[in-house]
């Protein structure tokens, strides 16, 4: 009888730690589920909103409201590099010119954060200060072409040769759980400036 | 024991719920993410196809301004509107507005009348002509002939022929530099009708001279120095008196023209044109962006610079050449001296290349074309038009 009791006990304290250990492994489970599927959306999120603003300035490379102070939209392009593009636009249509220059940061401003591969991308308009917001980019690269279709090698020395480009860019999250970071990734094959091609 | 299994039980299902309540939470607001950017994009489509085939319509009849209304395409459906926006300079604009699931997007195009003076360069026969290392191209070019390219030449305007680019060396060997794009099947043939056109607006409020072999216009600044023989004096004229409306038109006459140019003005005969001297903007755009000043010398015939004294030390010229069934040359090109550079600033369009030199450098010039920017948008009084409107301004 006592061996029957202390075998119960052992019996019931091996069930207790197994549906233990269960439990802690699905909270565990549970919490890294969370904290990647919360990633998962907010680097999706972040890689959405990076390239619709990227794609309404890019599409606009060369515009004015005031068509007479751009007479040859193929000078708009003023500086290209793999992660940095300068371009001439509008860019709050108020028929004045503006620049715009995009680039990426190096991944020494973000030490702050977990990723150790985060940028910043940056957005200048004129001659603003420039301001970095943290959207987990890792990524941006252009590749640009000519009118022929072929691909142009760096430097490029006179950008009005730039006729398209392809663009790549990725998103991590800033920090994950573990350091399994989510990574959103979008490329643009060809993205032609409609106005490069005016007149 | 029966209550704390209960308990366990109910602790992981709402654990459970809880769980799968946030992984849809998480999964659908991901598929929002996608289906907003998929509809957007599909509205940017079905406005930018829109767009495109509205430009088609107009480019096919310059005039249409019907439009379109609830053209469905791609599960969504568009709409197009052109307005006249200016009516004098027949400046318009198309805006199509692409739907998709409830996004919408819009396209903005205007169009304008092209002029002939935006070509730095035009030709409809090429002849066997090539472009090689050393040949730089300001401002946009056409033929409507093959361009023929050898090594390395550089264009810096944008580059159009209605038929093809031919590759010396083949097209792993030549790289031309077409640093403002490059279009073939583009067809901007010369009008039939440009000189007939000036003739009548010389006759209605410009200066019509008939009746004369030749004419010989000296202009300065304000005032033209006009006579009809070598040998016979000056008549001077002031320019807004004899010519309101900017253009000159000599009428069966040979042309011979030289002088500083103030105001905007074209020279326009169905006969031979003579440029005698240098012909100077009052005001050089390059040193002064505000000027005004332009000219175009337009022609049936040839245009030719004078193999005479004056002009065998360099001549300079600043003007947008235009001649329907010749060209523009120099006079007794492979007989005359070295004649220093030809310092052309403007634009040349015409119906075949001609020489400026022969046996370079023993005879002629050495050619030092510079495009005038100002031709991209603006010309001569009356300068022909290719009929054509263009798009100036692509809003997206």
């Amino acid at each position: 009888m006592g061996t029957n009791v202390i075998l119960d006990i052992l019996g019931s304290i091996v069930i207790f730690g197994i549906l233990m250990l269960t439990l802690f492994r699905i909270s565990e489970s549970a919490t890294e589920n969370t904290y990647k599927g919360s990633g998962d959306l907010v680097t999706q999120q972040n890689l959405s909103s990076i390239i619709q603003v990227l794609e309404y300035d890019l599409r606009k490379i060369g515009y004015c409201a005031d068509w007479l102070k751009i007479p040859a939209p193929n000078l708009s392009i003023l500086h290209v590099d793999s992660t940095e593009l300068k371009f001439l636009t509008d860019l709050d249509e108020d028929g004045d010119m503006d620049s715009l220059f995009y680039y990426l940061g190096p991944t020494s401003e973000l030490t702050n954060t977990p990723n150790p591969r985060d940028r910043f991308l940056y957005r200048v308009a004129n001659n603003e200060a420039p301001v970095g917001v943290n959207l987990g980019v890792i990524q941006f690269k252009l590749t640009y072409f000519n009118s022929l279709g072929n691909k142009l090698d760096f430097p490029i020395s006179v950008p009005g040769e730039v006729h398209s480009m392809e663009i790549e860019i990725a998103v991590e999250d800033v920090d994950a759980y573990d350091q399994k970071y989510s990574t959103a990734y979008w490329r643009q094959i060809r993205l032609a400036a409609r106005n490069l091609r005016n007149r | 024991m029966g209550k704390l299994a209960l308990f366990l039980v109910m602790g992981f299902s709402s654990m459970f719920l809880i769980m799968s309540h946030n992984a849809n939470n998480v999964a659908t607001r991901a598929v929002d993410n996608m289906v907003n950017y998929h509809t957007i994009s599909v509205a940017h489509q079905i406005a930018a196809t829109g767009t495109n085939l509205a430009a088609n319509k107009i480019f096919l009849n310059n005039n249409w301004t019907a439009g379109y209304s609830n053209v469905d395409f791609e599960d969504g459906y568009f709409d197009a509107d052109v307005t006249i926006i200016n009516s004098f300079m027949n400046v318009r604009k198309l805006t199509t507005v692409g739907h998709y699931r409830g996004s919408t997007k819009e396209i903005e195009v205007i169009f304008r009348p092209s002029s002939f003076a935006k070509f730095a360069y035009y030709s409809e026969d090429e002849g066997s002509i090539h472009w090689h290392n050393g040949d730089t191209v300001w401002g946009p070019w056409h033929s409507q002939d093959n361009i023929r390219v050898t090594d390395s030449p550089v264009f810096y305007g944008k580059v159009t022929t209605k038929k093809n680019i031919i590759y010396t060396n083949g097209e792993d060997d030549d790289d031309p530099k077409f640093y403002g794009g490059f279009e073939t099947g583009i067809n901007v043939s010369m009008p039939g009708g440009a000189i007939n056109n000036l003739e009548a607006m010389a006759i209605d409020d410009g200066a019509y001279m008939t009746g004369e072999d030749t004419v010989y216009l000296t202009f300065a600044g304000d005032s033209l120095r006009y006579r009809t023989s070598y040998n016979s004096p000056d008549t001077s004229y002031h320019l807004s008196t004899l010519a309101p409306n900017g253009i000159l038109y000599a009428n069966n006459s040979i042309i011979r023209v030289k002088g500083t140019i103030k105001g905007q003005y074209t020279i326009a005969s169905n006969k031979r044109i003579y440029i005698d001297d240098d012909i100077v903007y009052q005001t050089d755009p390059r040193i002064n962006p505000n000027s005004t000043d332009i000219f175009g010398i337009v022609t049936l015939m040839e245009v030719y610079v004078t193999d005479n004294p004056a002009n065998n030390n360099d001549i300079i010229l600043h003007a947008s050449i235009f001649s329907q069934d010749k060209g523009f040359g120099a006079e007794n090109p492979g007989g005359r001296p070295n004649s220093g550079g030809l310092y052309l600033f403007g634009g040349i369009q015409q119906h075949k290349r001609m020489l400026v030199s022969q046996s370079w450098p023993a005879h002629g010039f050495s050619k030092r074309y510079k495009y005038d920017e100002r031709l991209m948008f603006a010309a001569p009084p009356g300068y022909p038009g290719t009929g054509n409107l263009e798009i100036v301004s692509w809003y997206e």
